[in-house]
């Protein structure tokens, strides 16, 4: 974990590896970060949950070529009344706001478990920017209090 | 993720403790499916030390409350905090899976 700058308005930086272990190392990043931040536990769950999600999709589905090592960046921005979190990274495009959203109605037999991250992370957060950009996929997710 | 099972009043209580995220879920799948696989049918999930469930542990629960009616068998989930219960709640899970307030509720349910 970097901190470029201390104070409010400065982001808070984590670069993970392509690895569901690296996982580990972003509840440990968030953990360290809600103490600091005397975030409510909720607060801290909803985040976590956010990014771990977006997180497992990209790992699982974003490199398909399997052909080495990518990071993905993780920047967190607080700042009173909101936090902004920016996950960047190098997969083949995949935007998650065009996923089909999941019928929660349904009983356990037709029940089926896709696109249920993505739809935590709508219902979590109060926005979800999504970008192609020229090296992979932007997402910002922020956070109003 | 640490998994503790425990045979019980002829029951499977599968304790997960720790974080069933997308790093733990394929352990806790196999754990369960060896369970399954050795002619239980009766599990109780408890979850007083879960920390943490994201879709994937939900997946996980899902792929087993599916094995175990295909069993005919049954499935009570244990000993859930708030926030593991929101996670359940804005899935639509909680309408779908039996759940108890404690280990021994859930026993009861389980074998009745």
């Amino acid at each position: 974990m970097t901190d470029q700058g201390n104070g409010s308005g400065r982001d808070t930086v984590i670069r993970l590896a392509n690895r569901l272990s690296e996982l580990d190392r972003l509840h440990a990043f968030f953990d360290e970060l809600g103490g600091r931040s005397d975030w409510p536990d909720k607060l801290k769950w909803d985040l976590t949950l956010s990014c771990e999600e977006l997180l497992t999709n990209t790992i699982n589905y974003g490199f398909p070529r399997d052909d080495g090592n990518y990071l993905i960046t993780v920047a967190v921005n607080v700042e009173p009344g909101r936090i902004e979190i920016t996950l960047e990274d190098e997969g083949i495009a995949f935007n998650p706001l065009e996923q089909e959203q999941p019928d929660i109605h349904l009983g356990i037999e037709e029940r089926d478990i896709g696109g249920l991250g993505i739809f935590f992370v709508r219902k979590l957060m109060s926005e979800v920017v999504y970008e192609r950009t020229d090296a992979g996929n932007r997402i910002v997710l922020r956070k109003f209090l | 993720m640490n998994i503790v099972t425990t045979q019980r009043d002829g029951a499977t209580v599968m304790s997960i403790e720790g974080r069933l995220d997308g790093h733990h879920a394929q352990a806790a799948e196999a754990a369960f499916i060896a369970l399954a696989g050795e002619g239980h049918t009766r599990f109780v999930f408890d979850f007083e030390n879960m920390q943490y469930i994201s879709s994937a542990g939900l997946r996980v629960v899902l792929v087993a409350a599916k094995k175990i009616r295909s069993l005919q068998g049954r499935l009570i989930c244990a000993n859930m905090s708030d926030q593991v219960r929101d996670v359940f709640e804005m899935s639509g899970f909680l309408s779908i899976l039996e759940t108890a307030a404690s280990t021994e509720e859930a026993l009861t349910l389980v074998v009745s």
